[in-house]
């Protein structure tokens, strides 16, 4: 099992090693010159060379990778163009609201979408199974924006029980944290439920064909039982499974609901500096959350072992 | 008064097209302690009947009628939750698929202390501790250590022993099986029917055997109930069956049974087999169930179905021409 987490950290590195590649890459692929941009529109030749020769932009693409990712190692990850901040300081100052969001969505998401496809099998072609069903292809079909929306106009500016937009922080207790949130991640989550529920349903309902379910009847076990203990434990590995894959929906996700809401975060800061061609931060952002949707993965992988006995590394 | 009387039941399927009548007015009864078997082959209903009892069967599709009474209370009457505190502790049952029947994901100890749990208020402790004793007791070798393992560490033969171990935790009065050893090896075979038969006389417990094994019926059974497509068509004590079976479906099973010592090359030691195949239960069938593949059927067995009579004392048969003494006239 130790050997297994080790080399399964250590198969992290080359798919780390080809995300900083790419990532480093993005500054020669886009179009356009970065040091150009920089200037501004009133500036000379002479000023642009400069501002090239400052970034090294004129040194071989190697080269620089090679000196780009040895600082990156070291924690640090340059300097952000348009304000002279550090990239990793802009990044401590916005990552707790994405954090926030991203973490009390998977919440919400994964408490609310497993019960409901559990439901919906157990309840297989009922009127609740096709609700579930129905809700689950609206989830998937309406855009985050379009919910984010409504959710703000009916809960926040028509019936005034929520903010409407921002974020306060953690520190300053639960509740003003939560009521600030809790429409982002409804909007954010809606695509997130209804893939989780799906598979669900749609794991629970072989599951519960098996011959060890009506063992578990035959015992005397009671319906809540038998759903959620003999049925979901061997349904999680698949239901887990999906739950890692939509962190990287939740990523995208998180950048326009940042937008909807006004929510200082990652997503805001990651599409401020798209368009002013900040390419620090847009490394540095990408290659974080690159990161974290690796060491999701990684995690899960590890917590297969916890739902089925049978799979041993 | 008998522990279990099973009185005219009835459990059909709807499907989309048509009704099957998977079991159709079969009645039976079972004695405290008594081993009764019901043998007849591949659906002939006597796994739904099994199935039946203990109400295991989904509700839509099935729907199960008649009466079911276990210790003179309707069965089918309880509401859901005194159901499930008959299932398991009084009424128990184990199955034929010893791989599957079994959670994959719960260790042996959980799945045993399980039932105790539910039925006996045992806390998680106490319930390891009577795991480890059943374990024991069917003879599981070093059942301290096994407890906490998981299904697929076990072989065939150990995972039906473990079900044994589970259906028998709380002294149930009653034990249903159901092929409980068709899956497994000849020589698992013999053990686990050594262990039931052991466990009875030390438990105490009825048992109802479901099989198509008339070698397994001959060596653990007291009476035999045979069924066919449904109905049911012969009963008796296991002996006189054996020796003089009086339906001609029980003739032909009986027929189809290799001998030990013949030769299965001798023209006349050639196996008899039952032509033709089960008929649809889909179609209400008027005369006998068996006239489309009984070697004596008449007008007589197609128009009009045969009311179960005595034909010997406690020897009863569904037929027109079984005759009260010795086998059939023609």
């Amino acid at each position: 099992m130790f050997a297994y987490i080790v080399r399964r950290v250590l198969a992290t590195i080359p798919v780390m090693a080809i995300v900083a590649l790419f990532v480093f890459s993005l500054l020669y692929i886009a179009p356009g010159d970065p040091a150009a941009v920089i200037a501004g529109d009133q500036a000379t030749p002479q000023d642009v060379e400069r501002i090239r020769e400052s970034l090294g932009l004129d040194r071989p693409f190697l080269v620089r990778f090679g000196e780009w990712l040895f600082r990156i190692l070291q924690g640090d990850m340059g300097v952000s163009i348009f304000t002279n901040l550090p990239v990793t300081t802009m990044i401590q100052q916005r990552i707790e609201p994405t954090l926030s969001l991203m973490v009390l969505t998977l919440c919400l998401a994964v408490s609310i979408a497993v019960p409901m496809g559990v439901v919906a099998a157990w309840k297989q072609g009922t009127w609740i199974d096709r609700a579930v069903m129905g809700f689950a292809v609206l989830g998937f079909s309406v855009p985050v924006f379009v919910v984010g929306y409504v959710l703000a106009y009916v809960f926040a500016l028509e019936l005034d029980w929520l903010p409407v937009q921002g974020y306060t922080a953690f520190s300053n207790g639960f509740f003003p944290w939560l009521e600030n949130l809790i429409l982002p991640a409804i909007a954010l989550g809606g695509v997130y439920i209804a893939l989780i529920a799906r598979i669900t349903r749609a794991t629970m309902l072989e599951v519960l064909q098996q011959d060890y379910i009506r063992t578990a009847r035959a015992k005397g076990a009671g319906q809540r039982s038998i759903l959620f203990l003999h049925a979901l434990k061997n349904a999680a590995v698949p239901i887990v499974t999906v739950i890692g894959i939509g962190v990287a929906l939740l990523i995208g996700g998180a950048v326009v609901t940042e937008s909807v809401f006004a929510i200082p975060g990652l997503g805001r800061l990651t599409v401020d500096a798209i368009l002013r061609r900040d390419y620090p931060v847009i490394q540095g952002v990408i290659l974080l959350f690159s990161f974290v949707y690796v060491l999701v993965n990684l995690a899960i992988d590890l917590l297969y072992t916890l739902f089925d006995p049978r799979i041993r590394y | 008064m008998a522990l279990l009387e099973v009185d005219n039941l009835q459990t059909h399927f709807r499907t989309p097209d048509g009704v099957n009548r998977a079991v159709d007015g079969v009645s039976f009864s079972v004695n405290a302690g008594e081993t009764l078997a019901i043998v007849g082959e591949s659906g002939c209903g006597k796994s739904v009947t099994a199935m039946s009892i203990l109400r295991l069967i989904p509700e839509p599709p099935g729907k199960i009628a008649g009466a079911i009474r276990f210790e003179g209370r309707n069965l089918l009457e309880l509401s859901d939750r005194e159901m499930r505190g008959i299932r398991g502790n009084e009424i128990s049952m184990i199955f034929q698929e010893p791989m599957t029947s079994l959670n994959p994901v719960l260790t042996v100890g959980r799945q045993i202390g399980e039932t105790l749990r539910l039925h006996q208020g045992l806390n998680a402790k106490e319930a390891e501790e009577k795991a480890v004793e059943m374990l024991t007791l069917v003879g599981i070798p070093e059942p301290a250590r096994r407890v906490r393992e998981y299904p697929h560490q076990l072989s065939g033969g150990m995972r039906q022993r473990v079900m044994i171990a589970i259906a028998l935790a709380c002294n149930p009065k009653l034990l249903i099986a159901d092929e409980p050893t068709t899956a497994l090896d000849v020589t698992i075979q013999a053990q686990i029917l050594e262990l039931m038969r052991d466990l009875k006389h030390r438990v105490g417990a009825a048992i109802v055997l479901i099989t198509h094994d008339l070698g397994v019926v001959a060596e653990v059974a007291e009476r035999v109930v045979v069924m066919y497509a449904g109905r049911k068509v012969e009963e008796a004590a296991v002996g006189p069956l054996f020796r003089t079976p009086r339906h001609p479906y029980t003739q032909g099973l009986l027929g189809s049974m290799p001998k030990l010592g013949s030769s299965l090359h001798g023209e006349e030691t050639r196996l008899a087999e039952i032509p033709g195949l089960v008929p649809s239960l889909k179609q209400k069938i008027p005369g006998c169930v068996f006239a489309s593949r009984c070697p004596h059927s008449t007008e007589l067995c197609i128009q009009v179905a045969p009311a179960l009579e005595e034909k010997a004392p406690g020897h009863v048969a569904a037929c027109h021409y079984a005759m009260k003494e010795g086998a059939l006239a023609a």
